[in-house]
């Protein structure tokens, strides 16, 4: 136990063992930190290459659907009904912005989100759709979206009865993006005629489609690779925060005993690294979420 | 006793910004000033990492400048800064740009 109080001492606290600096704090060390974030990034490049989606993020169709839904209990609305059609649209379309290379509705061709239903012939009396860029989490992309009152119309709109989802990692505008895709519709007269094919949750995927000219990588059977990626983009996102909070904890815990016993050292600002790590860490709650459309 | 640590310690900060307030100052702007443009341009990837290159940039920058002020700059010092900075710089490259 003494030898536990020590070694946390001498880690933690300035003291004459270590130069009355935390040992976590010596340049030494900071070293350390900088390696294990090089080798992170190693290991990441290392994971997109075997990762069929490429960029990790922690977005998924069957997420997002399911968010969906909670949404419109919420409002005590019928739940939306996972359709192929409207997905493999939703598709189509990110695959189409990313070979234009257009952040719009409309492309620059004319074509319209109606278009992409259309031509995979889901006849709809209703269609919306809602688009969103360069999030990391599924959460993010359905709160963004019921922030915004005209998103948050389309996942409300109690005309609504089917939605599909597409979310598609690609080029645009020289940077690698993640597009999702969430594409509404509620079937004309004729389509009701016809068997819509009602997919369990466990069903959900999105085929591949080898399109020419693209700088996308293929999207096969999303839940296999996505559970991978999932763990991955959340482990490091959240292990990021972590050790930040880590080494705020011991720069406060260094400022404080320093201070406590009247040490004069030679060393950089404890509290002003603190101030520029708290700024960090508030930044990551920015640039989780991108931008909805 | 927390609360009296929580009070040491808050009495301690309070003390070493007013040694050094329009460092302080100075230094918390440029955060602000940084989180507010990530936010106009939230969901540009690549502009938010450059964003950050720049915040990282300003903050080796203010190092020298609050170190320089008190005493000559060690080597020592601005390496402590430079470390700091990048070891945050390659943390957000993983998310940000691939």
């Amino acid at each position: 136990m003494r030898r536990l109080k020590d070694l946390f001492h001498y880690l933690f606290t300035p003291n004459e063992k270590n130069n009355y600096v935390a040992r976590s704090l010596h340049l030494d060390f900071l070293f350390v930190y900088l390696g294990i974030a090089i080798v992170l990034i190693l290991i990441t490049k290392q994971v997109e290459i075997s990762n069929i989606l490429g960029f990790a993020t922690d977005i998924s169709a069957k997420k997002l659907f399911e968010l969906t839904n909670e949404e419109r209990r919420k409002h005590n609305l019928a739940p939306l009904q996972y359709n192929e059609k409207l997905a493999k649209a939703a598709y189509d379309k990110a695959q189409h912005m990313f070979s234009k290379n257009y952040w719009s509705h409309y492309g620059p061709d004319g074509s319209a989100p109606w278009d992409f239903i259309l031509k995979n012939n889901y006849h709809y009396e209703f269609a919306g759709e809602n688009l969103a860029k360069n999030f990391l989490f599924s959460e993010g992309v359905i709160s963004a979206w019921m922030k915004s009152p005209t998103h948050r119309e389309n996942i409300l709109k109690k005309e609504y009865q089917d939605v599909g989802f597409a979310v598609v990692n690609g080029v645009l505008n020289g940077e690698e993006t993640t597009l999702v895709v969430q594409m509404f519709g509620a079937p004309a007269e004729k389509e009701l005629l016809l068997s819509t094919r009602v997919v369990n949750e466990s069903e959900l995927k999105i085929e591949a489609n080898n399109e020419r000219n693209l700088s996308i990588r293929k999207n096969y059977s999303i839940e296999a690779s996505n559970q991978r990626s999932i763990s991955y983009s959340r482990i490091i996102f959240n292990t990021e925060i972590i050790f930040l909070a880590f080494l705020i904890m011991v720069l406060i815990l260094d400022f404080y005993f320093a201070e406590k016993l009247g040490i004069i050292r030679v060393k950089g600002n404890n509290l002003s690294h603190f101030i520029f790590i708290l700024f960090i860490i508030a930044s990551f709650t920015i640039i989780s979420k991108g931008k909805v459309l | 006793m927390k609360t009296t640590l929580m009070k040491t310690l808050v009495g301690q900060v309070i003390k070493e910004l007013k040694r050094n307030s329009l460092d302080y100052l100075i230094l918390v702007l440029g955060g602000f000033i940084f989180l507010i443009f990530l936010s106009l341009f939230q969901g540009e990837r690549l502009i938010n990492f450059l964003i950050i290159v720049a915040f990282a940039g300003f903050y080796i920058l203010w190092g020298i400048y609050h170190h320089s002020k008190k005493d000559f700059v060690k080597g020592k010092i601005l390496i402590e800064y430079i470390l700091i900075a990048f070891t945050v710089l390659f943390l957000l490259k993983i998310i940000l740009v691939k």
